[in-house]
C-alpha cells in the first residue's frame, strides 16, 4: 500500500510526492537556553541548522547530554526554541503538535490498553471513528504480522515486540516524519540489528521521512543516508556526513559489511572527542 | 470403527462446548489441591482456637463473665438472630457504611482526579488536604452528631467525610505519579487537556483509586461504628456499645463478629470491582492492610 492512499484515509492535506525532493524539516539556526534551579542560564542549544530532505533517513550522533531530545522537542512542538525557527512541511512550527511521529526511548504502551487499542491511540486523538481506528490499526498490524497479538496486554509481548507496536502506533497516524529517539536502546543486540533493519524498510516502503537519535555509532552508519554530529553542550552540528550505506546495499544488516563502514566508525567517533575518564 | 471415531468427535465437541473453562489442566489440579488444603488448615486453627476457649471457659481456668464462651456466644447469636434484632443492627450499619463510603470514595476521588487541572489550585490547598488527612476523622464524630442528628444521616455523614478524604489525596497523588513521557506522546498527536485527562490520567490513577477503596472499606467501618457509639439507636456499634455496658460479653462478641462478616464482604466487593476496572492489573496493585 502506497502511503497516498494512507494518507487520503487520515485526510490530512500534504503534498503529493513528486520526484524532486523538497526539505521536510529545515532547522533555522535554533537556539535553547534553560534556567536551571540555582536561575542560572544554561546555553543547551547554539544555533543549529539542519535540513533534512524528504524521504531522507538521517540520524543526530552526539555525546551524551548534548542536548539531542531537545532538539527533537522542538521539532515536535513540545518546546519552544529560545530563538529561531522550525519549519516542517512548508509551515512554522510554534506550539503546535501532531504535525510528526515521535517514537520516544521507550515504547510508552499504555499497560490498561490491549495492543490494538495501544495502536489506535493517536487516531483517537484525531477523531476517527471506531470502525476506522480498528480497520486502520487492523492493517497495520496484520501487514507487520502482529495482528495475533491484537487483544493481548502489554505486558505478555518482548521488548522487541512491544517496540514495533510503538512503531506501528506512530505510523497509523500517517505522519510524513517520524522522529526515532533511541527507540533501539532497550533493548538486546540481536533485536535490536534486526528492528534498525526492519524498521528502516518500513519507513522506505511507506515514503516516510526519519529522523533518528542515536548514541550507537554503528547504528547510525548501518541506517542513515545522512549523520549529523553534534558537539558538546552548547550543541551545534559540528560535521555532516554523506553516508548512504543501506540505500547502496537495499538493507542495514548489509551495510554493515560495506568496506568504508570501519573508516566512518572512526572518524565520527574521533569527531566525538569522547574523553574517557576525564572531566573536561 | 464408525461409532468410536463418532465418539471421538463427541470428544472433542464436548471440549469446546465447555470452552475457555476446559477440563482442568495438571498445574490447575495442583492449585486446587494447594487451596483445599489452606482451607483446611485455617479451619483446623479456628477449630483449635474455639475448642481451647471452651475448654478454658468449662474447666473455670478463665472467667466466662469477662471473657464469654464459644457455646454462649452461639447461644446468643440464635437468639439475637430470631428476635429479628441482629438483621436490624447489622442491616443499619451495612447501609450507612456503603453509602458513607460510596459517596465520600466517588467524590472523592473525582475530585482528586479533576484538580490536575489546576496546579495552582491543587498548589494552594495541598497544606490543607494533607493537615485534614493526619486529623482523626473520629473526632469529627461529635459535632457531625449535633449537625445532622443520632439517625442514620450522621453515621452516612461522617462516612463520607472520613472516606472522601483518603479518596481526594491518593486520587491527587495519583496524578502526580503519572509517567510524563506519556502525556508527552499524547501531546505529539497534538491530543488537548482533556483528551489526556481521559485517556491518560483516569486509567493511570485507578490502581491508586482502588486501593484508596480498599482502606476506605476499614476508614468507613470505624467511622459509622464510632458514631454508633457515641448516639445512635440501633447499628452494630450501638449493640455492642449498649450489651459492653451490661457486661453480656457473648453478645459484644456476635457484634464483633457480625463486623468482620460484614467487611470481608466489602473487600471482596472491592475485589470484584477492582477485577472489572483492571483486567491488566494481575493482582499486583498494592495491598494495603484496611483497618485504621
Amino acid at each position: 500500500m502506497s502511503s497516498m492512499t494512507a494518507v487520503d484515509t487520515i485526510g490530512n492535506v500534504t503534498q503529493p510526492n513528486s520526484d524532486k525532493k523538497g526539505s521536510a524539516i529545515q532547522v533555522q539556526d535554533v537556539k535553547k537556553t534553560f534556567i536551571n534551579a540555582q536561575g542560572d542560564e544554561v546555553h543547551v542549544l547554539s544555533g543549529i541548522s539542519m535540513d533534512i530532505r524528504e524521504q531522507e533517513f538521517v540520524s543526530i550522533v552526539g555525546p551524551s547530554g548534548c542536548g539531542k531530545s531537545t532538539i527533537f522537542n522542538i521539532i515536535a512542538g513540545l518546546l519552544e526554541p529560545t530563538s529561531g525557527k522550525i519549519v516542517v512541511g512548508g509551515d512554522e512550527v510554534g506550539r503546535s503538535t501532531g504535525h510528526v511521529g515521535y517514537m520516544m526511548q521507550r515504547d510508552l504502551l499504555l499497560p490498561w490498553r490491549t495492543i490494538i487499542d495501544n495502536v489506535t491511540l493517536g487516531l483517537e486523538v484525531k477523531g476517527l471513528s471506531k470502525k476506522e481506528r480498528r480497520e486502520l490499526a487492523m492493517d497495520y498490524l496484520q501487514r507487520y504480522s502482529l495482528d495475533s497479538f491484537a487483544n493481548a496486554y502489554p505486558s505478555t509481548l518482548s521488548g522487541g515486540m512491544r517496540q514495533r507496536v510503538a512503531l506501528i502506533r506512530t505510523l497509523v497516524t500517517q505522519p510524513d516524519i517520524i522522529l526515532l529517539d533511541e527507540p533501539f536502546s532497550a533493548l538486546d543486540y540481536q533485536t535490536r540489528l534486526v528492528l534498525e533493519d526492519e524498521i528502516l524498510s518500513i519507513l522506505k516502503n511507506e515514503g516516510k521521512t526519519g529522523v533518528l537519535i542515536t548514541h550507537d555509532i554503528e547504528e547510525a552508519i548501518s541506517v542513515s543516508d545522512r549523520i549529523f554530529v553534534m558537539s558538546k553542550r552548547p550543541t551545534y552540528v559540528k560535521k555532516t556526513y554523506e553516508v548512504g550505506l543501506a540505500e547502496k546495499h537495499g538493507s542495514a544488516m548489509k551495510a554493515r559489511t560495506d568496506a568504508s563502514f570501519k573508516q566512518y566508525f572512526e572518524d565520527i567517533w574521533s569527531e566525538l572527542d569522547i574523553q574517557m575518564g576525564r572531566s573536561s | 470403527m464408525s461409532n468410536t471415531t463418532g465418539e471421538v468427535k463427541l470428544n472433542n465437541v464436548s471440549t469446546i462446548a465447555k470452552g475457555k473453562r476446559g477440563k482442568l489442566r495438571p498445574h490447575q489440579i495442583a492449585a486446587m489441591k494447594d487451596w483445599l488444603t489452606t482451607m483446611l488448615w485455617r479451619l483446623v486453627i479456628i477449630g483449635v482456637i474455639l475448642g481451647a476457649w471452651e475448654a478454658l471457659v468449662r474447666s473455670e481456668a478463665v472467667n466466662a463473665f469477662l471473657l464469654g464462651s464459644p457455646s454462649a456466644i452461639a447461644k446468643s447469636f440464635v437468639s439475637m438472630l430470631q428476635s429479628g434484632q441482629l438483621l436490624t443492627d447489622a442491616y443499619a450499619t451495612v447501609k450507612a457504611t456503603v453509602l458513607g463510603f460510596v459517596i465520600g470514595s466517588i467524590v472523592g476521588s473525582l475530585a482528586g482526579l479533576l484538580l490536575w487541572f489546576s496546579k495552582k489550585l491543587s498548589r494552594t490547598i495541598d497544606p490543607f488536604v494533607v493537615a485534614l488527612n493526619g486529623v482523626p476523622k473520629i473526632a469529627l464524630a461529635p459535632m457531625i452528631i449535633i449537625w445532622f442528628g443520632s439517625g442514620i444521616f450522621s453515621k452516612i455523614a461522617l462516612a463520607s467525610v472520613a472516606t472522601f478524604i483518603v479518596a481526594l489525596l491518593s486520587a491527587y497523588q495519583a496524578t502526580h505519579q503519572i509517567d510524563s513521557s506519556q502525556v508527552n506522546l499524547m501531546k505529539s498527536f497534538g491530543a488537548n487537556r482533556m483528551q489526556i485527562f481521559n485517556k491518560i490520567i483516569v486509567p493511570a490513577s485507578l490502581p491508586w483509586i482502588i486501593s484508596a477503596f480498599r482502606i476506605n472499606i476499614g476508614i468507613a467501618l470505624v467511622s459509622v461504628v464510632g458514631g454508633e457509639f457515641i448516639s445512635s439507636d440501633k447499628g452494630l456499634g450501638h449493640m455492642i456499645f449498649v450489651e459492653g455496658n451490661l457486661f453480656n460479653l457473648p453478645a459484644v462478641w456476635v457484634g464483633v463478629f457480625t463486623l468482620m462478616l460484614v467487611a470481608a464482604f466489602l473487600y471482596t466487593c472491592v475485589g470484584v470491582l477492582e477485577k472489572k476496572l483492571l483486567p491488566w492489573n494481575e493482582s499486583k496493585g498494592p495491598q494495603q492492610a484496611g483497618s485504621v
